[in-house]
């Protein structure tokens, strides 16, 4: 059931160039998030007129942790909230992943998208599943070593490539993609900006592969059909159809 | 004191609550529904039903602005068959009286649709979207003339059993022809406004930043724009009149209720903030004891002008 919860910040960390790790107190939402599923965090305080989105990082019985890269006013607000601060959150939202535990999946993450595949890989590890990890940053500075070291936990090989600049491996994570067996894996679940997704698709459309979509949304909740996008089923919604879609029925020619 | 928070709606009968959910910014999708189910609703509008089915626009359908949304949906929904034969399932069990909204190219289109919804048990009335800013009809805005908006109420009247609210756009609603012309024509109310067209450019890319190039712009913003026409509006016909227009607070619904609306209407806010019912129904009961109100009608009647 979807809930409005305020919640208090219990930690806000900088992990990176520009995204915070900010956990929040949270007992109804983080209790029953699914991997893949997101919530709505009001920026109102800050003078926002809507919500934002943000896939929900991590969770235990009492809080969850959202990734927040700063790309806008909304998202550099709520890296500044200080630790007691509450925040209204409407969760959790969306359709998430489906988990296969007979086959090895391979998790494939860009940018602030490696923030919807942790519930995930940790959700394959519990059901007994293995996984691997590809994460791709543009820079060095980009890469947040928290959950990079978070990952390396229940991912059983993690590979992190880097756009350009100083950093031993180089090149984006379609460059990686193209030097595995992909045999090796039975799922391919990805989540990243529109153009890793779409440089994916010749590679991996055939495969049993789930990808979770970015869009800009107005409710969240399914109601005002601004984040619809051309799936082989007619319009689909990203915030209530999705935002996880297997990639086959996206109509990728349109994002 | 006994306080009376109910609403003649004309021909509509009486609703419990003066707050109503706007349309576009309603939909019986889980998630909503779970956060709206105890709120303390008059009546839904359901998003604007069309003959047949539309896409709708291009993306980027929304964006965000300092206190203010520009949408261009382009009414999508599956058509009005469809929205027939799901109607029971998807609306029987709401727990709100619900209100559809209609929209056509023509007369002829408007009353089709009015005439298939004849079969449905439900709803309370029709909202005729004699205005949406995204639809076109032969280069103009379908109602850019008061005749048209008559037309279409009388042909709708003659074939539809429920009764009829004109929802008119900020253009139709700041000339009170168009709302006296619905009257004439016999509406049952008028609902007002719609979203005010707007524009926003993406300088970079020297494009709009809206794919079907303008839209709809709603929110706080246009908040007092809204409040002078309802004020004005309300003052030129004798049907009720619902006020709608960036709607935040309970504050903000008292200045409508003051300024002549018997309902008011929320819609973005809404979506932001699914609790915003309860919170304006809290303020007004706080008002009306402050002030020894007893009605909501009332509020009105107390306005010194």
């Amino acid at each position: 059931m979807t809930v409005s919860e305020n919640c208090a910040v219990i930690s806000n960390k900088m992990v990176s160039i520009d995204g915070n790790l900010i956990t929040f107190y949270s007992e109804k939402i983080a209790n029953s998030t699914l991997p893949g599923q997101f919530v709505e965090v009001s920026c109102s305080n800050g003078g926002m007129l809507l919500r934002r989105p943000f896939s929900v990082y991590d969770k235990n019985a009492k809080s969850l942790s959202l990734f927040v890269k700063s790309v806008g006013k909304g998202t550099r607000w709520l890296s500044g909230l200080r630790e007691g601060e509450r925040i209204n959150i409407i969760g959790p939202l969306g359709k998430g992943f489906s988990i296969d535990k007979g086959s090895r999946s391979l998790l494939i993450g860009g940018g602030c998208g490696v923030a919807s595949l942790r519930l995930l890989s940790k959700a394959i590890v519990e059901a007994g599943g293995e996984c691997d990890a590809i994460f791709g940053f543009k820079k060095r500075e980009e890469i947040p070593q928290t959950i990079v070291e978070d990952f390396s936990r229940t991912a059983g090989h993690l590979t992190i490539t880097v756009d350009s600049g100083d950093y031993p491996v180089r090149g984006n994570v379609k460059d990686r993609l193209a030097e595995i067996e992909l045999d090796r894996y039975g799922r391919y679940y990805c989540c990243g900006p529109t153009v890793m997704l779409k440089a994916l698709v010749p590679l991996l459309s055939s495969r049993a592969t789930e990808v979770s979509l970015e869009a800009r949304m107005a409710c969240g909740l399914g109601v005002c059909y601004g984040c619809t996008i051309n799936t082989d089923r007619g319009g689909k919604r990203v915030c209530y159809d999705g935002p996880v879609f297997t990639m086959r029925e996206v109509d990728w020619n349109d994002l | 004191m006994i306080y009376d928070y109910s609403v003649e709606l004309g021909s509509m009968g009486r609703l419990k609550s003066p707050i109503m959910i706007s349309s576009g910014t309603f939909g019986v999708a889980k998630p909503y529904m779970d956060l709206l189910c105890e709120q303390p609703i008059g009546a839904v509008v359901t998003k604007t039903i069309t003959l047949n089915s539309k896409t709708g626009n291009s993306q980027p359908r929304v964006y965000e602005g300092p206190s203010y949304l520009i949408n261009s949906i382009g009414l999508e929904n599956h058509g009005v068959d469809r929205f027939v034969d799901c109607y029971n399932d998807e609306y029987g069990e709401i727990g709100f009286p619900v209100i559809v909204s209609i929209s056509g190219n023509s007369v002829d289109e408007f009353a089709t649709i009015a005439e298939k919804l004849n079969t449905l048990e439900g709803p309370l009335g029709l909202e005729l979207n004699l205005s949406c800013p995204n639809v076109d009809s032969e280069g103009l805005a379908f109602g850019s003339v008061p005749k048209r908006i008559g037309e279409v109420v009388e042909a709708c009247g003659s074939c539809s059993r429920f009764p009829l609210i004109a929802k008119l756009s900020p253009f139709q609603a700041i000339d009170e022809s168009f709302a006296v012309v619905a009257e004439r024509a016999g509406a049952a109310a008028i609902s007002l406004i719609n979203t005010v067209p707007a524009m926003v450019l993406d300088i970079h890319r020297f494009r709009s930043a809206i794919g079907a190039l303008s839209g709809g712009m709603s929110g706080p913003a246009v908040k007092p724009i809204a409040l002078k026409m309802v004020f004005e509006i309300s003052r030129s016909v004798n049907i009720p009149v619902i006020g709608m227009g960036g709607i935040a607070s309970g504050e903000d619904a008292i200045e409508f209720l003051m300024a002549g609306a018997r309902a008011v209407s929320i819609g973005t806010m809404n979506m932001v903030d699914p609790s915003l019912p309860g919170q304006i129904m809290g303020k007004i009961a706080d008002f009306m004891k402050l002030h020894d109100i007893e009605s909501l009608t009332e509020i009105s009647r107390r306005f010194r002008l």
